[in-house]
């Protein structure tokens, strides 16, 4: 059955289209959302190889139930919930299965263009000090719960606002806006050091 | 710069930790050859399950005739089938009474053994 008729929800046709079977249109989808829900799964896993499998068992798994999606919600909302249970789910079983180490998580930040400034890289003990706070972010950003993750990856590094969490998690705004606040200061105190210095 | 919004600062520059474009075409066709093996691992069954469900739905008013004759059919076919109850008793096969050898006697458990029946009109009330 198709999604209701959409009050705000951009991608509407699309997702008519694709459930009246359309493939490429679920393509489009898959093009427009890859991105955004790789950087979620990413920032959340720390691991390449399990954010590409993940991220294909997230599009699988829509791409199944999209014939129950009746637009109660807009798409990038639905497919943003499929995707952070799942994560949430996979770091759940991932935990219990071993106890990961930080080594086996990848410092991406290192290639980040913007962090990396090109102009100093002749400089080591600027290397230096960009390294340290790229491995001191990623251990900071790995302590913290799955739920205390989750919102600071979507409010401070995707930029979606409160009221979008909100809906994506199913919890109230107050507590999106508690656990940000809380994943702040925890995340202060494990750089507290670096600071210092 | 305050310490907190330094590390939002921080976190926001993590949004531009992505793979190049090369690997989003790839991603796209890892998932369009999942797909397929998907499919492929339908198991046959549940492809002729699916077809016969397709093929019932569209018969129309057609399908109540078919479905009470199978209904019929099946239920003649337990009957027929059915191991029927025989009071007579069953001899293993090849099983051959030797000469001056004591046979049991068939017994009619419809009959109560000698004795049984006072008992029974006695306690009968």
């Amino acid at each position: 059955m198709p999604a209701d008729p959409p009050s705000n929800d951009p991608d509407y046709e699309l997702v008519q289209r694709a459930q009246d079977g359309e493939t490429r249109a679920f393509d489009e989808l898959v093009i427009k959302y890859s991105k955004k829900l790789y950087g979620l799964v990413y920032n959340m896993t720390a691991n390449k190889e399990d954010t590409h499998d993940l991220l294909q068992d997230i599009f699988a798994k829509a791409y199944r139930s999209l014939r129950h999606f009746r637009g109660k919600s807009t798409f990038y909302t639905w497919i943003y919930s499929i995707a952070t249970n799942m994560t949430l789910n996979f770091l759940k079983k991932r935990k219990r299965r071993s106890g990961m180490s930080l080594d086996d998580l990848d410092s991406g930040i290192m290639n980040d263009p913007l962090l990396v400034d090109q102009g100093h890289e002749a400089n080591p003990r600027r290397q230096s000090n960009i390294h340290e706070l790229q491995k001191k972010l990623n251990e900071a950003l790995q302590a913290l719960s799955e739920d205390h993750r989750a919102v600071v990856t979507m409010f401070d590094i995707q930029g979606l606002p409160h009221a979008e969490i909100s809906a994506i998690l199913g919890v109230s705004e107050g507590t999106v806006r508690s656990r940000l606040y809380y994943a702040h200061q925890q995340l202060q105190g494990h750089l507290e050091d670096f600071w210092r210095k | 710069m305050s310490e907190p919004q330094e590390v939002q600062n921080l976190l926001r520059l993590k949004r531009y930790e992505q793979p190049s474009e090369e690997y989003f075409d790839d991603f796209l066709e890892e998932f369009h050859r999942r797909q397929r093996e998907d499919l492929m691992k339908t198991s046959a069954r549940s492809l002729f399950v699916e077809r016969l469900t397709v093929w019932f739905r569209e018969l129309g008013m057609a399908k109540w005739a078919y479905g009470a004759g199978l209904a019929y059919a099946a239920l003649m076919v337990g009957f027929v089938l059915w191991p029927k109850g025989s009071h007579e008793p069953m001899a293993a096969p090849g099983a051959t009474s030797l000469p001056g050898e004591r046979t049991l006697e068939a017994v009619d458990f419809h009959k109560p053994a000698s004795g049984d029946e006072e008992e029974l009109e006695r306690k009968e009330f």
